[in-house]
């Protein structure tokens, strides 16, 4: 056991001016925020709020929670409002009225989807107005003008009152049934009605009923509602809402939108609501304990090309368009238009999605048709326990101007573990039981740069890649672990410092030579072994790790994860996918200690397909307890553990010797241990 | 109900969110910037993960520790969801919106905080605020321990750079 004190913690004056200015920026809540959740806070301990959905996108959720609570959610809400009347079109005169099924949103109403909007048929040409406004001819008696209106969705093209900019905000829209109700969207609100529209275009909105959401203040909602009569314009091509007194009131202008309609980024930005999968795809259950979000917003400072998306869990994100991945889902999503799905460039699309209480896994069908291997809750994962555990005698960090460093370790093949002790400018290799195998001392500092990171590679030689603050360039350096020699320089990296967060600067081994990982997006390098004379002992080569894509198929996880190319080369991190032979192969996890969530490995071929090693494992618990650690085994399956809670902060986890072994920090910072963990 | 204790009602939960709503709101408030509309949103997702809570595990305890901690998992949830697509236009975007939506004070350390990309703000957060090793603020941010130390450096630069920039005008 690890008896050593805790060492001071080494906070210089400019960390303590840093640390001063995070602690001590202060902010009060208003009143009225208070207030609000104070009476959101009551209403959910009396159950009138749905707490499996989590609006997580808008500034203005809380008063929308309010709102909503009655309605049982917000799809529901929206949902429910969507039924609530129709209207017959028959005969001369106003339209029948058919009592809504369901009048209120005070009902929970199971989550539908809004249907996708079929394509064109039969584009009316004959305009609606007319100069008098005889009576009694319904737009239910013209079967022309019917299909003109119906199945189709009508989006917002101008509004003369100035309350519609087509560069900002949700795009209002509405859409008429053939069984005669109405619905739409101001934006933000949706709302359904029934309508009476007659031959001369007059019309009239009954019975409105809407969502009452607090909308964003900073995005005008549109009026239409006040509409008083439709004009059919080019050749049904568009329809215009006119206010009242002939549109002197306002009148609106929407286009007609055709079913798979190519969407532009303007289409896309806003923010939109996951109502349901298409049929089909697996439902999972949901992997967050404590609610995800059904909303996501698609900002304007994400990039969003040819219609394509793309999802992380609890939310919708949007692809950042410098892939190829491109979006396929009809239906899935439901916002102003529907007209998101167009295409595929390459390569598969996942996308979970999740309402609350489910997730769902969706994809563009005879793409992602892998199956679902393996589901793992993660209360079924078996736990590991610490059978023993020793410390570790090297300090925690050294602070210099601007940078903590913390101590490098790794876990070796050759059963060792081996720490960079930066304090000591040594790198100490510990047996299993903690005690020290060998100890070599390494420069402290080569041309202004400190040590980054350390890998044993063959021949008894320590690899290792200095950094200098803040810029630059990486420097490789061979030391002997005997101490022959002070070291042999091997190359100098230059990177972007940037490039550091994206796991460039670490050392690698591969079958060649040294992987420096990255050397650019997309790249890295591999310098060869040396001598403790410094000659090569391996090829020098140059790999281009095409990180063509990039899918979010679940949470972030953290990780150093990589792909081995089968002669112990490893390419590229988690969350990318690389291509290897005649696989490309994208993952999410591997020996990592992950958050609960849904995550998934594929083999994805060049022609976009998927191979049969395909497996989405869901990981669910508290976010407050332990982390469960998921292995990808050579076969393909998925293996998960429960890490004990009180272990702490994993640095690096390795199999040595058939037997599994951690290196942790504790959580106060001070200590390092080796954990031999066993099955509990 | 006293700190630590199981929130037997609901009067213990509603005197918890007394006690605590403006430490778990001034927490938030560092999250994001002082960005008031996310800011609140995460406090009302913290509470109503609190009623959950409650509601799933009554017999155990619920603190002022319980709520930051989750308020912090939340927080982090949505940011390790948006990182990859906001990497590319992150240092570019992020400072303008965070700039646009939090306040300026008098301290220009304050600002330059509240002005961070969110990764490099949230990782100041937890190193400073919640004081975790940095093991600790790398597993919970989701990245390797090298690349946090990077991020915090990254982020300690900014703030100087912006204090010294004040002061120097």
């Amino acid at each position: 056991m690890n008896d050593r004190p805790e060492p001071p913690r080494s906070e210089g004056p400019d960390e303590r001016s840093i640390g001063d200015a995070v602690r001590g920026s202060v902010a009060h809540p208003t009143d009225r925020f208070r207030d609000e959740l104070r009476d959101t806070v009551a209403a959910a301990l009396r159950g009138d709020v749905p707490l499996t959905t989590a609006s997580r996108s808008t500034a203005h959720s809380l008063e929308q929670r309010r709102r909503w609570a009655v309605g049982g959610g917000l799809a529901a809400a929206a949902a429910s409002v969507l039924v609530v009347a129709v209207v017959s079109f028959s005969g001369d005169g106003p339209a029948a009225v058919v009592p809504a099924t369901e009048p209120s949103i005070a009902t929970t109403t199971p989550v539908e989807s809004i249907r996708p909007v079929a394509p064109s048929t039969s584009a009316a040409s004959t305009s609606i107005a007319s100069t008098t406004d005889a009576p009694s001819t319904t737009v239910g008696s013209d079967p022309a003008v019917v299909a003109a209106l119906v199945d189709h969705r009508w989006v917002l093209e101008s509004a003369t009152d100035g309350s519609y900019s087509s560069t900002s905000g949700p795009v209002p829209w509405i859409e008429f049934a053939d069984d005669g109700a109405v619905r739409g969207s101001d934006g933000c609100n949706v709302f359904g009605a029934r309508t009476t529209i007659r031959s001369t275009g007059r019309l009239s909105l009954d019975d409105l009923a809407s969502t009452t959401a607090a909308c964003d203040e900073t995005v005008p909602q549109v009026s239409f509602t006040a509409a008083q009569r439709i004009e059919l314009l080019d050749d049904g091509e568009r329809i215009r809402l006119l206010g009242p007194a002939d549109g002197a009131g306002g009148s609106w202008q929407f286009r007609r939108l055709d079913a798979l309609a190519v969407a532009t980024e303007s289409d896309l930005v806003g923010r939109w609501d996951v109502l349901r999968t298409p049929p089909g795809y697996l439902e999972l259950e949901a992997p967050d304990p404590l609610g995800t979000a059904t909303l996501g917003t698609c900002s304007s400072s994400w990039r969003v090309v040819d219609g394509s998306f793309s999802t992380g869990f609890g939310s919708l994100s949007c692809v950042d368009g410098s892939g190829d991945v491109g979006g396929a889902l009809v239906g899935v999503l439901a916002r102003g238009a529907e007209a998101f799905v167009d295409r595929i460039e390459s390569g598969p699309t996942t996308l979970l999605l999740s309402s609350g209480d489910a997730v769902y896994r969706a994809g563009f069908a005879g793409r992602v048709t892998g199956p679902v291997m393996e589901v793992s809750p993660r209360a079924s994962l078996p736990s590991l326990a610490v059978a023993d555990e020793f410390g570790l005698a090297f300090e925690e960090r050294e602070s210099t101007a601007l940078v903590s460093w913390t101590p490098r370790v790794e876990l070796t093949d050759d059963g060792s573990v081996v720490a960079l002790d930066l304090v000591a400018s040594t790198v100490t290799a510990y047996e299993v039981d903690g005690s020290v195998r060998w100890t070599t001392p390494i420069p402290a500092e080569i041309d202004g740069r400190r040590p980054w990171d350390v890998e044993l590679g063959p021949d008894r030689m320590l690899y290792l890649s200095y950094a200098a603050d803040g810029a630059g360039s990486f420097a490789l350096v061979a030391v002997p672990i005997d101490g022959t020699s002070a070291g042999q320089a091997v190359g100098v990296w230059p990177t972007a410092w940037q490039c550091v967060e994206t796991f460039c600067g670490s050392v690698r081994l591969a079958a060649a030579g040294v992987v420096l990982d990255e050397y650019g997006i997309g790249e890295v390098s591999v310098q060869p072994y040396v001598d403790s004379e410094g000659r090569p002992t391996g090829a020098t080569s140059a790999v281009p790790a095409t990180a063509t894509v990039t899918y979010d198929v679940g949470p972030r996880l953290p990780t150093d994860a990589g792909v081995d190319d089968g002669a112990g080369l490893l390419l590229g991190s988690f969350r990318t996918t690389v291509s290897l032979g005649a696989s490309t192969w994208t993952f999410d996890a591997y020996r990592v200690a992950v958050a609960e969530g849904t995550y998934a490995f594929f083999d994805a071929q060049p022609d976009g397909s998927v191979a049969s090693t395909f497996t989405v494992f869901d990981v669910r618990g508290s976010t407050s307890a332990g982390d469960a650690w998921v292995d990808l085994l050579p076969d393909g399956s998925v293996q998960g553990w429960w890490l004990p809670d009180d272990l702490g902060a994993v640095v690096s986890i390795a199999w040595i010797g058939g037997e599994r072994y951690a290196v942790v920090v504790t959580f106060d910072g001070a200590a390092y241990r080796l954990v031999h963990l066993v099955p509990g | 109900m006293v700190q630590g204790e199981r929130a037997t009602s609901d009067a213990d939960v509603m005197a918890l969110y007394e006690r605590t709503v403006d430490d778990v709101y001034r927490y938030a408030s560092r999250l994001t910037g002082h960005h008031r509309a996310a800011t609140e949103e995460l406090v009302q997702e913290t509470y109503l993960a609190l009623v959950r809570h409650v509601r799933r595990e009554p017999e155990e305890p619920v603190d002022v520790g319980w709520l930051i901690v989750t308020c912090r998992h939340r927080f982090l949830d949505d940011l390790r969801g948006s990182r990859r697509r906001q990497r590319r236009e992150r240092l570019a975007e992020d400072a303008t919106t965070a700039a646009a939506a939090s306040p300026r004070t008098d301290d220009p350390r304050l600002d330059a905080v509240a002005v961070l990309p969110s990764d490099q703000r949230a990782a100041l957060v937890l190193r400073y605020v919640d004081d975790l090793p940095v093991p600790e603020v790398a597993r919970a941010l989701g990245r390797s321990v090298h690349a946090t130390e990077s991020l915090l450096a990254r982020a300690r630069t900014a703030v100087r750079t912006a204090a010294r920039g004040e002061a120097g005008r």
